[in-house]
C-alpha cells in the first residue's frame, strides 16, 4: 500500500514538473479567456442573477461563477498551479544551466567531438598556419586554454547571459501575477457619479465575484464645475471636469481638472474622467433677463424651475416648464407671475427675445437667454496597491523576451593536435537555440577560412 | 479624396500581381514571380502614401472641427498637436486597410528573407479579403472619440497589426508543414480535421446554438415586417437608419453545411480513401449557402428601420450574413470559403502542390520564427494596452473581451513555443497549435466585431 502510494506520489510529481502539465494549463487557461468573453463580465452579481435564475442551467453558471469567470475559483487556481509549475520547471532545470553557464568545460575533447554536429576539420602543414586558420576563426576576441601534452585549446563564448532568457521571462510573469493577484485582492474597482457643485464621499465599488458594495474613501471627492465641448454634430469633442479633494471640515486638500486620458490621484485613489451625465429637468438651470419698465433697469437671473424669485412686495414670478421645442419655435419655457391684481402665465421663447416685449404691456418683461444643463460628471476610481511591480514585471518580460528572441548564445570551441608531421585543426560550436542561424553563421566562419 | 484614390489604385494593382503570380504558378518561370513581386511593392508604396494621405486629411478634419468647436483659430504647436493625433488606423474602416497593409507587409518580408511559394499568394488574397470588407464598411472620416486621444494609440495598434499579420502568415506555414509531412500525419486525417474545423468556423458565424434553437424567431420577424413593411419605410424617413437584409431559405442550408462537414469528419475516420470525394460533397454544401446569399444581396429587400426597432428585431446570425447590413459575418464567411477553396485546389493537384513546398524542418522552422517574433510584438500589444489602460481607464487589465482576446492569441502562441520544446509534442502537434492560432487571432480580434461576445470598452472598432 505504502509502495502504490510513493509510486503515485513520485508520478504525480513527475507530471507536475513536466512541460505537459504547462500546456495543458495555458489550454485551459485559454479556454477560460474564451468562457469569459462569451459571458458578460460587467454584470454586477444582482445583474446576473436577475437575468440568469429561471435558466435551466443557473446552477452550472453559478457553480463556474460565469458572471466574473476571471476571478472565479477555477480559474484562480489553474494560474496558482501554473505558477507552481513554472517554479518547479524551473528550480529542475535551472541548476544544470547555471552551473554549465558559469564554469563551461571549454576543452574540446575527442568526446565531445563526436556529440556535436557543427564542426570542421582541417589539416596545415606547420603550426603557423594551423594558429592562423585559427585566428580567422574567432577574429579578434579568443581565449587560448593551457595545454594538455601536444595539444592547444581555444575557446569563445558568445552571449552567455541570453541563455537565461526564458528564466527571466518566467520570472517577470510570476512578478505580475502575483502582484495582480495582491492587486485584486486589495484594490478598489468603483464609480460615482457627481453632479455640478456636489460632494460625494461614499462610491459604488464592485468586488470579486461582482458583488457590489459601498465604499467609505475617507475623505470628499466633489466637483466644482462640469465642461462640454462639443462638434457641430453634438458628438461630444471634450469634457472635463475641476475635481476638488475636500476632508470633514471642507478644508480643500487638492484640486485639479481632470480630462479622460488625464487623472487625478489621490492618497493611492486614482480619479478617471469615464462618462458624464446630464441632470433630469428639475436640474436644468435657466438665464431669464428681466426688464424693469418702470426704471429702465435689466437684471440677469439664473434660476432653476419651480424656484420662486420676489421682483417686489408684491410681485413675484417662477418657471414652471421647460419645452425642448415648444410647436416647432425652439426653446420655450412658460413662466407663471403672481401680483396683487392678476395671476396669470404666458409663453417665452428663446428664438425670438423681443417677443414677450411686443405681446405684453406689464410692469416686468421677460428675455430667456439661455438654458444651461445641469450635469454630473461619472468618475471611475481605481486603487491599484502595487501596481509599479506590475509595471516592473512588464520591463522584466520585455528584456528576458529580447534575450530569448534577439540573442544567439553559441560556444565555439577549436584545438590543434600535432600528430607526426601534420598539424589537425578542429573547429566545432554548440549552439543552444536557433539552429539555423548557428549553422549559418558557423559556415560563414569556416568558408573565410577557405578562401585564406 | 486623394486617399481613396490611392487606395483603390493600389488594389488593383494587388489584383493583378495575384493575377501575375497565378500565372507563374501555371508556367513555373522565375521573370514573371519577379514582376509579380516588383508590382506588389508598388502597390504597397502607393497603399502606404495613401494612408499618409489619410493621416493629413484626417488632420485637416480634426483641425476644422476643433477650430470650429472652439471659435479660435488654432496655431503653432497645438495645431500640430491636433493635426497629429489621427492616425489612419481609428475606425472599422481605417483598421482594415491597415491590416492588409501589415498582411502585404509580411508577406514581402517572408518572401525576401524565405521565398516561400504560394505566400505570396495567400497574403495577397487575405489583404485583399481585408480590403474587400473594408469596401463595404463607412468610409467618411469622423472626428477622433476623446478616449483615443493618445499617443499610446501608435505603438499599440502597430505592433498589434504586424503580430497578427505575422500570425496569420505563421498558420499559413504551419498548414503547408501538416500538408507536406505525409509521412506523421496521413492525408485523410488532415481533411478530417479540417472538415471539423470549417463546421466549427460556419457554426460560429451563424449564431452558434442561436442557429438551431431560433428558428421560430424568424418567421415572428417576417410575420412583422411583412405586414408593416410600410410603416416601418416611413419610420426609417428620419437620420437613425439601419439596414437589414432579410435572408430567407438560408439557415436551413446552412445548418445542413454544418452537420454535412461534422458528419464526414466523422465518417473519413473509417472510409480513409474516399476523402476526396467527401470533401467535394462538403465543399458543395457551403457552396449552397453562398449562393442563395449572394442571390438574396442581388434581389435585395432591405428593409430600413430605425436603431430603436433594431435592437427588437435583433435577427439571430444567419439571417444577416449580407454583404450590406452585416459585412464582417459576409467576410468570415468569404473567408471560410476561400479557405475551402484553397485546401479543393490542393487536394485536386496534391503532387504538384507538395513538390512545391521546401522541406517540413525548414517550413516549421520559419512559422517557429514568425510566431516567435508575433509573440514578442503580442507581449508589447498588450503591455502597451495594459499601461493605456492604466493612465486612461484606472484599470490596468479589464478583462474586457478584446483584451482577453488579445491575451488568448499570447497563450496559444506562448502554448506552441511550448510544445517546440517538449519531446513528443513538437513537430504535428506544434504545427497544428499554430495552426489553431489562425481561428484564435480571427476570435479574438474579429469576434467583438462580429457580436459574438459583449460590447466591451473597444466597441471604437465598430463604427
Amino acid at each position: 500500500m505504502l509502495k502504490f502510494f510513493r509510486l503515485f506520489i513520485e508520478q504525480f510529481w513527475h507530471f507536475f514538473i513536466s512541460l505537459k502539465l504547462t500546456f495543458l494549463l495555458l489550454i485551459i487557461i485559454a479556454l477560460g479567456a474564451f468562457l469569459g468573453m462569451y459571458f458578460d463580465q460587467t454584470l454586477t452579481f444582482s445583474e446576473f442573477l436577475n437575468i440568469n435564475q429561471k435558466s435551466n442551467v443557473y446552477f452550472l453558471l453559478n457553480l463556474f461563477d460565469l458572471n466574473d469567470a476571471f476571478h472565479s475559483w477555477w480559474f484562480s487556481l489553474t494560474v496558482v498551479l501554473l505558477a507552481f509549475n513554472l517554479i518547479v520547471c524551473s528550480f529542475e532545470r535551472l541548476p544544470r544551466i547555471y552551473f554549465d553557464a558559469i564554469s563551461p568545460r571549454p576543452y574540446l575533447t575527442e568526446r565531445r567531438l563526436l556529440g556535436l554536429s557543427l564542426k570542421k576539420r582541417f589539416l596545415c602543414s606547420n603550426y603557423e598556419e594551423a594558429l592562423n586558420k585559427v585566428k580567422i576563426f574567432f577574429g579578434h576576441s579568443y581565449k587560448k586554454l593551457d595545454h594538455i601534452s601536444e595539444s592547444e585549446f581555444f575557446y569563445k563564448e558568445n552571449d552567455k547571459y541570453a541563455r537565461f532568457g526564458v528564466y527571466i521571462v518566467h520570472i517577470a510573469l510570476l512578478i505580475i501575477m502575483f502582484s495582480s493577484i495582491i492587486a485584486t485582492q486589495l484594490g478598489i474597482d468603483g464609480t460615482v457619479l457627481i453632479a455640478q457643485g456636489d460632494k460625494k464621499r461614499f462610491i459604488e465599488a464592485k468586488g470579486i465575484g461582482g458583488i457590489t458594495y459601498k465604499h467609505d474613501l475617507g475623505f470628499y471627492i466633489g466637483c466644482k464645475n462640469f465642461r462640454l465641448l462639443t462638434f457641430s454634430d453634438n458628438t461630444p469633442m471634450e469634457y472635463e471636469s475641476d475635481l476638488f479633494i475636500s476632508d470633514d471640515q471642507n478644508n480643500i486638500i487638492k484640486s485639479q481638472t481632470v480630462r479622460v486620458n488625464n487623472p487625478l490621484t489621490y492618497n493611492g485613489y486614482t480619479f478617471y474622467q469615464s462618462t458624464f451625465r446630464e441632470m433630469p429637468e428639475s436640474n436644468k438651470s435657466l438665464v431669464i433677463i428681466v426688464k424693469n419698465n418702470k426704471n429702465k433697469i435689466d437684471k440677469k437671473y439664473t434660476i432653476k424651475l419651480n424656484e420662486i424669485i420676489n421682483l417686489d412686495a408684491n410681485y413675484s414670478f417662477y418657471i414652471s416648464e421647460f419645452y425642448e421645442d415648444f410647436a416647432g419655435l425652439g426653446e420655450a419655457i412658460k413662466i407663471n407671475i403672481e401680483s396683487v391684481d392678476e395671476k396669470t402665465f404666458f409663453h417665452i421663447f428663446r428664438r425670438y427675445p423681443e417677443y414677450d416685449y411686443k405681446v405684453r404691456s406689464d410692469e416686468y418683461n421677460f428675455i430667456f437667454l439661455a438654458s444651461n444643463n445641469q450635469y454630473a460628471t461619472g468618475l471611475s476610481i481605481g486603487k491599484v496597491p502595487g501596481i509599479s511591480f506590475i509595471f516592473v514585471g512588464f520591463f522584466v518580460l520585455i528584456i528576458g523576451l529580447y534575450l530569448c528572441f534577439f540573442r544567439m548564445p553559441i560556444r565555439y570551441f577549436a584545438r590543434i593536435v600535432k600528430e607526426e608531421n601534420l598539424f589537425i585543426v578542429d573547429f566545432a560550436a554548440q549552439p543552444f537555440r536557433n539552429h539555423n542561424l548557428t549553422k549559418k553563421s558557423f559556415f560563414s566562419k569556416v568558408s573565410l577560412i577557405d578562401k585564406e | 479624396m486623394y486617399s481613396t484614390m490611392l487606395y483603390n489604385i493600389s488594389t488593383i494593382g494587388y489584383i493583378i500581381s495575384l493575377a501575375v503570380s497565378g500565372v507563374n504558378l501555371l508556367n513555373n518561370k522565375k521573370n514573371i514571380l519577379k514582376t509579380s513581386i516588383i508590382m506588389i511593392a508598388l502597390s504597397f508604396l502607393i497603399q502606404t502614401f495613401g494612408m499618409l494621405c489619410r493621416w493629413a486629411e484626417a488632420g485637416e478634419l480634426e483641425v476644422s472641427a476643433a477650430e470650429k468647436a472652439l471659435g479660435q483659430e488654432i496655431t503653432g504647436y497645438s495645431w500640430w498637436v491636433i493635426f497629429s493625433q489621427h492616425p489612419p488606423w481609428s475606425n472599422l474602416y481605417e483598421i482594415m486597410i491597415y491590416m492588409s497593409w501589415g498582411i502585404v507587409l509580411v508577406t514581402l518580408i517572408c518572401e525576401i528573407k524565405w521565398k516561400l511559394p504560394l505566400l505570396n499568394k495567400i497574403g495577397l488574397l487575405l489583404a485583399l479579403l481585408a480590403l474587400g470588407i473594408a469596401s463595404l464598411t463607412d468610409s467618411s472620416i469622423k472626428p477622433l472619440v476623446p478616449a483615443l486621444k493618445s499617443w499610446w494609440i501608435m505603438i499599440h495598434v502597430i505592433s498589434a497589426s504586424i503580430a497578427y499579420a505575422f500570425g496569420f502568415i505563421a498558420s499559413f506555414m504551419c498548414f503547408f508543414a501538416l500538408l507536406k509531412d505525409e509521412k506523421r500525419i496521413s492525408l485523410s486525417s488532415l481533411v478530417g480535421g479540417f472538415l471539423i474545423s470549417m463546421a466549427m468556423l460556419i457554426f460560429a458565424l451563424t449564431g452558434g446554438f442561436r442557429l438551431f434553437l431560433e428558428q421560430a424567431y424568424f418567421v415572428k420577424l417576417l410575420s412583422y415586417t411583412g405586414n408593416a413593411l410600410s410603416l416601418v419605410y416611413d419610420l426609417a424617413n428620419n437620420s437613425n437608419k439601419a439596414y437589414l437584409v432579410p435572408m430567407p431559405y438560408v439557415s436551413y442550408p446552412f445548418i445542413f453545411a454544418i452537420i454535412i462537414h461534422a458528419l464526414f469528419a466523422v465518417l473519413i475516420i473509417v472510409f480513409k480513401e474516399y476523402y476526396k470525394t467527401f470533401f467535394i460533397l462538403c465543399f458543395l454544401s457551403s457552396l449552397l449557402p453562398m449562393l442563395i446569399i449572394l442571390f438574396n444581396n442581388i434581389n435585395k429587400i432591405i428593409i430600413n428601420i430605425t436603431m430603436e426597432q433594431s435592437h427588437h428585431l435583433s435577427l439571430p446570425a444567419p439571417y444577416y450574413v449580407s454583404f450590406i447590413s452585416h459585412p464582417w459575418s459576409f467576410g468570415l464567411f468569404i473567408f471560410v470559403f476561400l479557405l475551402e477553396i484553397l485546401f479543393l485546389l490542393f487536394l485536386l493537384k496534391k503532387e504538384s502542390f507538395i513538390k512545391m513546398l521546401p522541406s517540413v524542418s525548414s517550413l516549421e522552422e520559419m512559422s517557429y520564427k514568425s510566431i516567435s517574433f508575433a509573440f514578442f510584438l503580442m507581449t508589447i500589444v498588450l503591455i502597451t494596452g495594459a499601461l493605456w489602460a492604466h493612465y486612461a481607464w484606472g484599470r490596468y487589465w479589464a478583462w474586457d473581451p478584446k483584451e482577453t482576446g488579445a491575451l488568448a492569441i499570447w497563450l496559444i502562441y506562448a502554448v506552441f513555443l511550448h510544445t517546440k520544446k517538449t519531446q513528443g509534442l513538437s513537430g504535428p502537434i506544434s504545427s497544428f497549435i499554430g495552426v489553431l492560432g489562425l481561428f484564435v487571432i480571427i476570435i479574438g480580434f474579429l469576434g467583438v466585431n462580429l457580436g459574438l461576445f459583449a460590447d466591451g470598452l473597444h466597441t471604437y472598432g465598430n463604427s
